[in-house]
């Protein structure tokens, strides 16, 4: 079935058009959350509240044809929502909290997940969600930044934007994280000295 | 491909490989047709709410346990955050409220980063420490050591960073830590009787026997860590068995404890391998004759050769003193081990290094390395692009640690069409 069958199919809610949507597009969808949220024990509840947005919102899309594009938003859309979310969550719970840098958050209790990869997580958090989207998908994940643009729903130039913000501030912090300086590009202000 | 570059790739990949094994298990994989728990907070009743929430916040932060405080040796309390330094007469022991002891060799410089009721994070900027952990239910222990970190709940070891050449090793006495770093491919395990030892420099990690009964290699029970520096006292203990304070640093009565004399008068390099001076040993290994070294040592002393021979990089001498050592050990001891990952690492011969592995799990039926020999032949059989022969050891793999390091690459190769 093609997208523009499928998306005409959930409109006129057939049955099983709903896990089909699921089926195919849920593979695209964990990757965009796991890129801009990170490894979160939440990341399978934001999954399942995509596809929930998705079947809501299906009839107001109008291009069938851009059906990938489109739910690749609502992700976004509902990752920039939790990020938003955590941050205050803790901002909140920062003010009860005696250390002066918190620890990076053990995403998942699992020894499979690299210390680099926490760390590189934690110093995420500190950015902006907005921030943050535009880089995970960009850098991490390797998005073309049209596609970019088309999904958060910006122009090309904020995500540039964006994008620049968040990687300077991302190894402004990175560079005083033992595990992540190594990795560091180069300093340009330290080389101009 | 830059260095940032680079990094990035292998946070996408990791992101990847955690993210197949963390969702397959997940209710992501079901459809739920309903929207997750709202978060979000009503205007109206956010206040009352977060003021209930700090009352609670206050009031459970009372009731915690206490944290974990510390003893410098003098019996001043110790300083979180505060650098520590042992002097190079001898080591400098830190005593926790628990029972836990952590001993700074000669030299060594370090800091208790944070504490609280279930362990402590403890810093290692350079040297080493042989650490005592008091096993409870709660345990939790961190102890950064250059660029790597041994999560640790109830153990003893010894641990050493050498930041000059980048060499991280870890002598495991009693229980298991948990190894992870940035010059590590993955989180390695460590159990007891083993010693892990990363070479940043080399891009090199091996586990090896440190008290085998199958070989010998290295079959002086650590009275003493390799990694302490030479200059220092010994302090006699009698392996695992040893109290707390003998690891604290508080001398016995007892004189030092050497290596076997045969072993220093015989094979000098012996002693160099000891302390980590890997290509100093081989340097003279050679100088004394490589072949007829292999002729003459015994069986392990050639495994010890072997090793010394691959962490230099000499993939061709590390063959010849392995397959030495086959010859004078019952069932090969370790050297078929040994050959796979000479294989393996050094030679990028991935079916060659799959058939060592194999090898050893058919010489080796009690070894000491029968889980990294399972892993390593799968992924070697991966590698060398032989998807049944990968599919069928990953299989063999879960059979028999359904809960090992490598678990998640062998389901992903169990599953894999």
């Amino acid at each position: 079935m093609t997208d523009a069958a499928l998306v005409l199919s959930l409109k006129a809610h057939e049955p099983g058009s709903a896990e089909l949507l699921f089926e195919r597009y849920r593979p695209y969808v964990e990757r965009l959350i796991v890129r801009t949220v990170g490894l979160d024990p939440e990341v399978p509840d934001l999954v399942n509240e995509v596809f929930a947005r998705a079947l809501e919102g299906i009839r107001n899309l109008r291009d069938s044809l851009a059906l990938k594009g489109w739910i690749g938003s609502v992700a976004l859309f509902t990752a920039r929502g939790f990020l938003r979310g955590r941050r205050t969550r803790r901002r909140w719970l920062s003010i009860f909290s005696s250390d002066e840098v918190p620890e990076p958050v053990a995403v998942v209790a699992s020894p499979e997940v690299s210390r680099t990869l926490v760390h590189a997580y934690a110093v995420l958090d500190v950015l902006p969600p907005d921030d943050r989207i535009a880089f995970a998908l960009r850098v991490i994940d390797g998005m073309d930044l049209a596609e970019i643009a088309q999904m958060v729903g910006v122009s090309l130039a904020t995500v540039k934007r964006r994008v620049a913000r968040a990687q300077r501030l991302f190894w402004d912090k990175a560079r005083r994280d033992p595990m992540l300086r190594e990795h560091a590009p180069p300093d340009e202000e330290e080389e101009e000295k | 491909m830059s260095s940032t570059d680079r990094f990035w790739a292998s946070v996408r990949d990791e992101q990847d490989r955690v993210r197949d094994h963390y969702l397959a298990g997940a209710k992501a994989h079901t459809w739920v047709r309903t929207r997750r728990d709202p978060r979000r907070w009503a205007l109206v009743g956010a206040v009352p709410v977060v003021a209930a929430a700090a009352l609670c916040a206050v009031l459970w932060r009372s009731h915690l346990p206490r944290d974990l405080a510390f003893t410098v040796p003098d019996g001043r309390v110790g300083q979180v955050g505060a650098w520590i330094a042992a002097a190079p007469e001898g080591p400098l022991p830190l005593r926790f409220s628990d029972g836990s002891v952590v001993s700074l060799f000669a030299g060594t410089r370090a800091r208790v980063a944070a504490v609280d009721a279930n362990g402590a994070r403890i810093v290692l900027e350079r040297g080493g420490a042989s650490a005592s952990v008091v096993h409870r239910d709660k345990s939790h222990w961190l102890v950064d050591v250059g660029p790597f970190e041994v999560v640790v709940v109830g153990t003893r070891f010894d641990v050493n960073w050498d930041s000059n050449e980048e060499v991280f090793g870890l002598d495991l006495h009693e229980g298991s830590v948990l190894v992870s770093g940035a010059c590590l491919q993955e989180p390695r395990s460590v159990v007891r009787g083993h010693r892990l030892r990363v070479s940043c420099r080399a891009a090199q990690e091996e586990i090896l026997e440190t008290r085998s009964d199958e070989d010998g290699v290295g079959g002086t029970k650590p009275t003493k860590s390799a990694f302490e520096p030479t200059s220092e006292p010994q302090v006699a203990s009698d392996g695992p068995a040893d109290s707390v304070g003998a690891h604290a640093g508080e001398p016995a009565a007892a004189p030092p404890r050497l290596p076997p004399t045969s072993v220093l008068q015989s094979e000098p390099w012996r002693a160099l391998v000891a302390t980590g001076h890997y290509r100093e040993a081989l340097e003279l290994a050679e100088r004394t004759g490589f072949d007829e070294q292999c002729r003459r040592s015994p069986g392990a002393d050639l495994l010890a050769l072997g090793d010394v021979a691959r962490y230099a990089g000499n993939a061709k001498e590390a063959r010849q003193a392995y397959l030495a050592a086959r010859g004078k050990l019952p069932g090969g001891g370790r050297s078929a081990y040994g050959l796979g990952l000479t294989a393996f690492e050094q030679e990028g011969d991935f079916t060659g290094a799959a058939r060592w592995f194999e090898t050893y799990l058919a010489e080796q039926a009690d070894g000491n390395l029968r889980r990294e020999a399972a892993g390593r032949a799968m992924e070697a059989w991966q590698r060398a692009g032989a998807r049944d022969r990968a599919r069928a050891a990953a299989l063999e793999y879960l059979r028999q640690y359904p809960n090992g390091v490598q678990a998640p690459l062998a389901r992903r190769l169990a599953m894999s069409p």
